[in-house]
């Protein structure tokens, strides 16, 4: 992380989709900054935009207008490869469905961004190593998916987002493919993450997951409409740091 | 580049069986097109093995029959004599081939009598035995004959211990003096060699009783010329015959040639159903290779949201094409040398009796030929196709 005062800040951001002659505004002028170590949820109901938003801002898609500054740099205007590159470098995604890749063991897993990064093998092994000691999974980094619980994916793939050392972690619907007490183990490691100070951005449905965050931003129709802590804070044990 | 290489590899031994589909219809469609060229010179060999039936210095001629026989086309001794006085001409005797049956002891046989001059050249085969008809014996009508090789087989007899014996052809007898090798019998299995030769001056005497001729044996000096002779003879024979008629000369080269030709189409089609083979191996490949992209759709969403750059993805997927038909290509050289091998050896060969050794270069270079062309030709489109995915799209997909 550098020194610049924010790790995002967007600015009058807006998408349009254009299917045939048919125009969706799924953003439409959104601005908000979010500073280095925080932990930000955004909530709204489907059709909201938050899912646009977490693709511009994971830098998959591209607005149609307006600014966008990751880490300091403006992304608005660079191409496929360009945004490749920072999504390599500078973003950690963690996705509801895991998306570890099958038959592949978690140490694979954790180094593959390294592997498109160009570090060489035993490197990119170690690193991995580290990384899934980070999230508690040194006894299972030889094991593949389909030996690890839901649980346990999560955290192989929260290991593997953060391999990178990214200025800003991602999670759609982290939890939302986990029973309860798995989901309280993972918005824990989130906890710890945040607490060490990691910027996380979060997209959730569920106020209860909300709550674990320390400020939600709440869509509608494209636009925030709200920003502000969440309403009833995470019970006490999960947000212990 | 190491690490591509070994994240193909590892993708494809992961993907154990996608893999092992995908190579089978290369294989096959490799080990195939090897075999057909091994055995396809095996049998060439065995051909030309079989071609030995006619004497390397010799040629026969006689008239082209092709429109029709006309008894005015036969020519005479006298011709004979003629052409055997022509330049590179060293004798030229009168030839035919008369069926007849044949005792030596207690066995009879039938077989093929044909004349011969007074020179060991004459002869298709060596001798295993004895000695040939020489000119003295051509000069002196003598009563001596050689038998090929069939003829002792026929006759139940081993070769040396014919040697001196009589052989009673017809109301006429003879004194085996040699005995013929045997031919490679080659895959025509077919024998134009006659089985008794006799100095032609007996022949003449007992068996053509004054007729005219149809055919002539020539032997030549310097084979190099034997073409340009054959022309010498024949434009002879026309204007002798008072140029009505064509002649044909025939000589172990034209029917080399004849059989080079059949070959030339044989390998062609062999060479042409392969090629067909391997564009249906090939198109496999990029089938397996397209699915293969559709199942992992997610995976690769998942490669690009990582950070995996379009070109980094098409290296990748390029490179597993590359490995699948260098696999493929081996593994299928390899069994078509073996498959070709093995038939060749245990069938073939006891045919034939020649052994061809594998074209050990042709298949490598075949091999690597076809990865190269099947890797580029098929893999290039799927790996595009997978590079060009909208990263959202794949993370969406199901």
């Amino acid at each position: 992380m550098n020194d610049s005062a924010f790790a995002i800040d967007v600015r009058d951001v807006t998408k349009t989709y254009t299917s045939g002659s048919l125009e969706v505004q799924a953003l439409r002028g959104v601005s908000f900054t979010i500073a280095h170590g925080e932990y930000v949820a955004i909530m709204g109901p489907s059709g909201s935009g938050k899912s646009t938003l977490m693709n511009v801002l994971g830098c998959l898609d591209r607005a149609t207008s307006g600014t966008y500054f990751l880490d300091g740099a403006d992304v608005s205007g660079l191409d496929d490869n360009a945004l490749a590159q920072i999504r390599l470098k500078k973003l950690g995604f963690i996705f509801q469905g895991f998306n570890l890749l099958a038959r592949t063991d978690a140490v694979k897993n954790v180094a593959l961004p390294l592997f498109y990064a160009g570090v060489p093998l035993k490197e990119r092994n170690a690193a991995a190593l580290a990384q899934l000691a980070e999230v508690g999974l040194s006894d299972r980094a030889r094991h593949k998916p389909n030996e690890l619980s839901g649980g346990q994916q999560q955290r192989v793939a929260i290991a593997r987002a953060l391999v990178n050392d990214p200025a800003v972690l991602l999670a759609d619907e982290p939890t939302g493919n986990l029973d309860s007490k798995t989901s309280a183990e993972i918005l824990s490691l989130f906890a710890r993450l945040n607490g060490a100070g990691r910027t996380i951005i979060m997209v959730t449905h569920d106020e209860e997951v909300a709550s674990h965050a320390k400020r939600v931003l709440r869509m509608l129709d494209g636009l925030v409409v709200s920003d502000a802590p969440p309403a009833k804070p995470a019970g006490a044990v999960l947000t212990k740091s | 580049m190491m690490n591509y290489l070994r994240e193909a590899l590892s993708v494809l031994f992961v993907n154990r069986l996608r893999t092992l589909l995908a190579l089978l219809g290369l294989v096959v469609g490799v080990a195939a097109v090897i075999a057909i060229q091994v055995l396809g010179q095996a049998t060439a060999g065995a051909l030309s093995g079989s071609l030995r039936f006619i004497s390397q210095d010799t040629f026969v001629i006689f008239p082209d029959t092709q429109k029709g026989f006309d008894a005015k086309a036969l020519f005479t001794l006298k011709n004979v004599a003629a052409i055997g006085r022509m330049p590179n001409v060293t004798q030229a005797i009168p030839y035919s081939q008369i069926p007849v049956i044949a005792r030596a002891g207690s066995q009879t046989a039938k077989l093929n009598l044909a004349p011969m001059g007074g020179d060991p050249r004459f002869l298709a085969q060596p001798l295993d035995f004895g000695r040939s008809v020489s000119q003295a014996d051509v000069d002196a009508r003598a009563p001596v004959c050689v038998l090929s090789a069939n003829a002792v087989s026929k006759l139940q007899a081993d070769g040396e211990a014919l040697i001196g014996r009589t052989l009673r052809v017809s109301s006429n007898h003879c004194t085996i003096v040699g005995v013929l090798h045997q031919p490679p019998t080659g895959a025509l299995n077919y024998d134009f060699s006659p089985d008794i030769l006799i100095p032609y001056s007996v022949f003449q005497r007992e068996q053509m009783h004054g007729a005219k001729l149809f055919e002539t044996e020539v032997l030549v000096e310097d084979t190099s010329q034997m073409t340009a002779t054959e022309k010498k003879v024949t434009d002879y024979l026309k204007s002798a015959t008072g140029n009505k008629f064509s002649y044909r000369a025939i000589d172990s080269r034209i029917i080399a040639g004849f059989l080079d030709k059949a070959f030339g189409i044989i390998s062609l089609v062999v060479g042409a159903i392969g090629a067909i083979s391997l564009v249906v191996a090939g198109i496999g490949i990029m089938n397996i290779l397209l699915v293969s992209i559709v199942e992992r759709t997610r995976e690769i969403g998942v490669r690009k949201a990582i950070g995996a750059r379009k070109s980094q993805i098409l290296v990748q997927f390029f490179f597993e094409a590359a490995l699948l038909a260098i696999f493929g290509c081996s593994l299928g050289a390899a069994l078509g040398l073996l498959a070709g091998w093995y038939v060749n050896s245990h069938y073939i060969i006891k045919i034939s009796g020649v052994i061809v050794p594998l074209p050990w270069a042709q298949a490598v270079t075949l091999a690597m030929v076809f990865a190269a062309v099947i890797t580029l030709a098929f893999g290039t489109y799927p790996a595009y196709r997978a590079a060009a995915l909208d990263p959202i799209e794949a993370l969406r997909y199901e």
